[in-house]
């Protein structure tokens, strides 16, 4: 899917007018909360952490704790799962669990 | 007159009765004959008849004596009886009306009584009370009040002397009673061996306070005591004396370019403070090591890693001067610039090591394991210092990860490094290495948490945040190379 970075390189779900589009799967079927927790940092390119350590891209790393990022997109799928029984209970379709 | 006549006569007669009889409710029917009208005429009702009642009274609904006819036909007497106001009765607050008919307007008085005035009365222990004894009766609407003044004391200041004051007692204060207070009433200015309202003095005659402060040029200084403050900015000298306006506990801070540093210090006599360049270094490395510490070359302590391979040492001065830290067999080294930070992390990891917890590389089957990728092998060989791990054949794509029994915890690492070396066949891209959330190697690609894509020897590095375990962290190899080491910082 396509994701927008800034200058920081933290990704964002829609672009703001100032960003670059970049493709990558690695955020598919992943919810917004958990798209914007990351950093892309593309190859060829280079960003610099606030202690002066240097990561060069391809580089796809999370800068908000894990955990946090992790139960949101929990909570995401959850929801979906719970928009799919209700769209097949409506259908007359009955899901177990 | 002819027969026919008469006979007509006597048909509209008999006729008439008939109908007479019909009028007067009797029953009669045609042929009108004569022989019938004796029949008809017994059939007319004796009396007059009455309407039927939708509500009949009874004799509880008439006055006593008075007689009516009832929804029956019968005679019936009423049985209220009349009353007048000489039947009234009055008790207290109560008037008593028995039932019955009365034919005007009745009244009854009641008994009546003065509204009782209080008294107020004040105890030795100021509680005020107001009495007053009610006779029983009427008490018409009205306001009795009674007063009792106390004796007052107004607003007043009292300056301590060398004699008790007091305030009596017995008084009601309509002001606000101040006891003067005072700020030299402070140790620091009171002679030593002297106390003055439970302060014991600590003043040795013939000094006053002063602070000199040792900081970095430019800082500015804020000395407070809690009640006065005085300021001052670092010359190119390095040092700022301050003279104070009283002994005590002084809070000194030294601001530069945004990073702050305090020191309380207890003001007994000129005292130096040196706030230049205090740091805490946290010491990551090899468990159970013991780092050794030297500011610009001169021995400044140890520090002893625990079993998680931490520790931490707090150093003063540090300024302008070269720390160093050295291990068994690495070391770190940073100069510490103007406007530093107060708290440095500083990694003394030995090279070539896997660290986890600080815990080196044990073995693979009591702490690390190697899973490879089902479709091809991977050897793993611990050597004295690194772990060295090769496929056995040109891989085009696959993964090989490397578990570990329980999740690690990585909340003290910010960093994952990896040393590749040993002939990597291939520059391409298309290497990545990082951590993943779980072993599943139907899903590997979807559960990368971060990810790192290399295509050289050398030492690539990858940053992430997390504060909880991860069971595996993975390198997926497009090409065979080997790796030399894997860190965590």
């Amino acid at each position: 899917m396509n994701i927008y970075i800034d200058s920081d390189f933290k990704c964002h779900a829609s672009n703001d007018g100032m960003m670059r589009e970049v493709q990558t799967d690695f955020f598919d079927g992943k919810c917004q909360t958990f798209i914007e927790g990351y950093r892309f940092v593309p190859a060829g390119e280079s960003w610099t952490r606030e202690d002066g350590e240097v990561f060069t891209g391809e580089m796809v790393a999370p800068w908000k704790p894990y955990e946090e990022l992790d139960a949101a997109q929990r909570e995401y799928e959850h929801g979906q799962l719970a928009d799919m029984k209700a769209a097949l209970e409506l259908l007359g379709v009955t899901v177990d669990g | 007159m002819s027969v026919q006549t008469e006979i007509n006569r006597i048909i509209a007669a008999v006729s008439a009765a008939h109908e007479k009889v019909s009028e007067k409710g009797g029953t009669t029917a045609r042929p009108y004959l004569v022989e019938n009208l004796e029949g008809a005429i017994d059939t007319i009702p004796i009396g007059v008849q009455l309407p039927t009642l939708a509500n009949p009274g009874k004799a509880s609904d008439a006055l006593s004596g008075k007689e009516f006819i009832d929804g029956s036909g019968n005679k019936v007497t009423g049985t209220i009886a009349t009353k007048a106001a000489s039947n009234l009765t009055a008790s207290g607050a109560t008037v008593t009306v028995p039932a019955g008919y009365y034919a005007s307007q009745a009244a009854k008085s009641v008994a009546t009584a003065t509204q009782a005035t209080p008294s107020i009365s004040v105890s030795s222990a100021g509680l005020i009370t107001a009495s007053a004894t009610q006779s029983a009766g009427y008490v018409t609407a009205g306001t009795k009040s009674a007063t009792n003044q106390l004796t007052t004391q107004g607003a007043q200041t009292i300056t301590p002397g060398t004699a008790d004051k007091t305030i009596a007692s017995g008084r009601y204060l309509t002001g606000t009673q101040t006891i003067k207070g005072d700020l030299n009433l402070v140790a620091g200015n009171i002679k030593s061996g002297v106390s003055i309202f439970g302060v014991a003095g600590s003043m040795k005659p013939g000094e006053s306070p002063r602070l000199i402060i040792t900081a970095q040029n430019g800082s500015s200084i804020t000395a407070t005591n809690g009640t006065e403050t005085v300021t001052g900015v670092v010359g190119s000298s390095g040092t700022l004396t301050l003279d104070l306006p009283a002994f005590g506990t002084w809070t000194v801070t030294a601001t530069l370019s945004g990073t702050t540093t305090s020191k309380t210090i207890d003001v007994i006599y000129e005292f130096p403070a040196d706030l230049s360049g205090s740091i805490t270094f946290t010491v990551n490395g090899g468990h159970g090591e013991t780092i050794r510490v030297y500011k610009d070359g001169v021995s400044a302590g140890t520090v002893a890693l625990n079993a998680e391979g931490t520790g931490s040492i707090h150093l003063t001065g540090c300024s302008g001067k070269t720390i160093r830290f050295v291990g068994a067999t690495s070391g770190y080294e940073r100069s510490i610039s103007a406007g530093s930070e107060n708290q440095i992390s500083v990694n003394v990891f030995p090279d070539g090591a896997i660290y986890w917890y600080g815990r080196e590389f044990v073995d693979k089957t009591g702490g690390w394991v190697a899973k490879p990728n089902e479709s091809y092998t991977a050897t793993l060989t611990k050597q004295q210092n690194y772990m060295v791990m090769q496929s056995t054949a040109s891989i085009s794509s696959g993964l090989v990860g490397i578990g570990i029994a329980n999740a690690m915890n990585l909340s003290k690492y910010k960093t994952m490094k990896i040393k590749v070396g040993n002939n990597p066949a291939s520059t391409s891209t298309q290497n990545k290495f990082g951590i993943t959330s779980k072993y599943d190697t139907s899903n590997w690609p979807n559960l990368w948490v971060a990810s790192k894509t290399f295509g050289a020897a050398g030492e690539h590095s990858l940053s992430f945040s997390a504060s909880t375990g991860f069971p595996l962290f993975q390198i997926w190899p497009t090409s065979t190379f080997s790796i030399n080491s894997v860190v965590f910082e």
